[in-house]
């Protein structure tokens, strides 16, 4: 990485990506590819599909830089790519069959998994692996779209504007399933022994 | 659950739960939660919700993912894996290796002998040293007949299921409609040749593909691993050290304050001002 690309905008960077600056392209990969794993592992709930998904973006997106018209939307953009890819393996029989199983049960083993893989290091306090494993449990149980709301909204940080070009809906629809969602995930939380105050 | 209706008092919750209203339109909402105690219920339960969100991401796990970019993932002066894929698809090499291919299989072939000689049954293949004696008719599709290997187009349905026609009974001319059935059969062999080769290289590329990927993965999650024990061990050193320093400063403590009194005898307490 160069000095060059240390003080580069992010809108610049897709500019020289788009006039066939590869380097470019790899420092906005470079910034911007754990923010995109850690949303598509939270969507599809494992990280070898989360993996794929990603890897697989990111080509897309470059092999396709230059129909971007607007190169102030990039991440947006890079959601929308990702998000198809994972809807495309979510029509899969083996990832529809994955989701169904997602139940009360699944949530609890899942955090239990999650658990016992963070309990691995001596340092992480086991209050906080409980919290982290129970918390993509219970986001992994809700609604596709709602899940997706949730995510963009409240991790990426996108604005229900943009979370609704990244979904394709309008921004009321949004702020709607991020109703539910965070209602539901309330509610599983408590089910789940989480209580915090004001839960 | 209707995910596309809401009360619009509930839409501005949201909005003011992410802060995307106005001065003006969180005014109006403030106005609201005072009056509505069911929204400001709502109120208190999301915001709550968003925060043990937040505390979970907080203590989340690095992500193990890093995109293999050329640039990032091979060593200087070589192509990645990335440019690799891109160079292939883009330049349509698999055709040209296949043509590339079928090229040097009928070089083999001349080189072996190969010839096409006519009999009475239809057209022979032939490969190996020229033999003066006719194949016999009827023969089978591939025969061992005086050191030459014998394919017999007359016999045998090529690939693609279009079988050669036996010559017309047109004596030693060869009519316009036999040289069409040759050339047919010639022509389906010789696709049929092509389509094998390309389906053995898209099994090898298939194969390689995996390979590299495969070998990815695993250097991923090594230096995911690595990285993490290597802050783990970090951590683990702070932490000793800083238990150092709690017992040495216990110590200097008790250093200072000199030994603790006995709970049998007890001592003469110090006097204020008299600890130097």
């Amino acid at each position: 990485m160069n000095d060059r690309s240390r003080i580069l905008s992010d809108t610049e960077l897709v500019s020289l990506s788009q006039g066939g600056d590869r380097h470019a392209f790899g420092v906005l990969a470079a910034r911007c590819d754990g923010s995109l794993f850690r949303f598509t592992r939270r969507l599809v709930g494992n990280e070898e599909d989360a993996r794929d998904i990603c890897q697989e973006a990111m080509v897309k997106a470059h092999l396709n830089i230059r129909r971007l018209r607007d190169p102030d939307k990039f991440m947006g953009w890079l959601y929308h790519i990702t998000l198809n890819l994972a809807r495309d393996r979510f029509r899969s029989p083996r990832m529809r069959v994955q989701s169904a199983s997602l139940d009360d049960d699944a949530v609890r083993s899942r955090a239990d998994e999650e658990r016992a893989d963070r309990d691995r290091s001596p340092l992480r306090d086991a209050h906080e692996a409980d919290l982290v494993g129970t918390v993509e449990g219970v986001l992994a149980t809700l609604p596709e779209e709602q899940r997706t709301a949730i995510l963009l909204r409240e991790y990426q940080g996108f604005t229900s504007e943009e979370v609704g070009e990244i979904t394709g809906v309008p921004s009321a629809t949004v702020r709607t399933r991020i109703f539910y969602g965070l209602k539901t995930v309330r509610r599983r939380l408590r089910e789940q022994g989480i209580t915090g105050s004001g839960l | 659950m209707n995910n596309d209706s809401l009360d619009p008092r509930r839409q501005m919750l949201i909005g003011a739960l992410y802060e995307e209203l106005s001065p003006e339109e969180m005014s109006a909402f403030e106005t609201l939660l005072e009056d509505d105690a069911s929204l400001r219920a709502d109120w208190e339960e999301l915001r709550a919700t968003r925060q043990v969100l937040a505390e979970a991401a907080a203590v989340e796990s690095e992500p193990g993912f890093a995109f293999l970019a050329e640039d990032v993932a091979s060593p200087a002066g070589s192509p990645g894996l990335f440019a690799r894929l891109r160079f292939g698809l883009r330049s349509g090499w698999v055709p040209a290796w296949s043509f590339a291919g079928a090229t040097l299989v009928l070089l083999v072939m001349l080189s072996a002998g190969f010839r096409i000689d006519r009999v009475e049954s239809g057209i022979v293949f032939r490969f190996g040293p020229g033999s003066d004696a006719p194949a016999g008719v009827g023969a089978p599709p591939a025969t061992m007949a005086g050191g030459a290997e014998t394919l017999d187009l007359g016999q045998y349905a090529v690939p693609g299921g279009v079988t050669a026609m036996p010559a017309a009974a047109t004596g030693d001319y060869l009519t316009r409609s036999d040289l069409d059935g040759y050339t047919a059969g010639v022509m389906n062999a010789v696709s049929g040749l092509l389509g094998n080769y390309q389906d053995e290289q898209r099994g090898e590329i298939a194969f390689i593909l995996q390979g590299l990927y495969e070998q990815l993965r695993i250097e991923q999650r090594r230096d995911f691993d690595k990285l993490r024990a290597r802050v783990d061990g970090v951590g683990l050193g702070l932490m000793m050290e800083q238990n150092r320093t709690s017992q040495r400063l216990e110590s200097l403590v008790a250093t200072r304050t000199g030994p603790e009194p006995s709970a049998t005898v007890p001592g003469p307490l110090p006097e204020e001002g008299n600890h130097d």
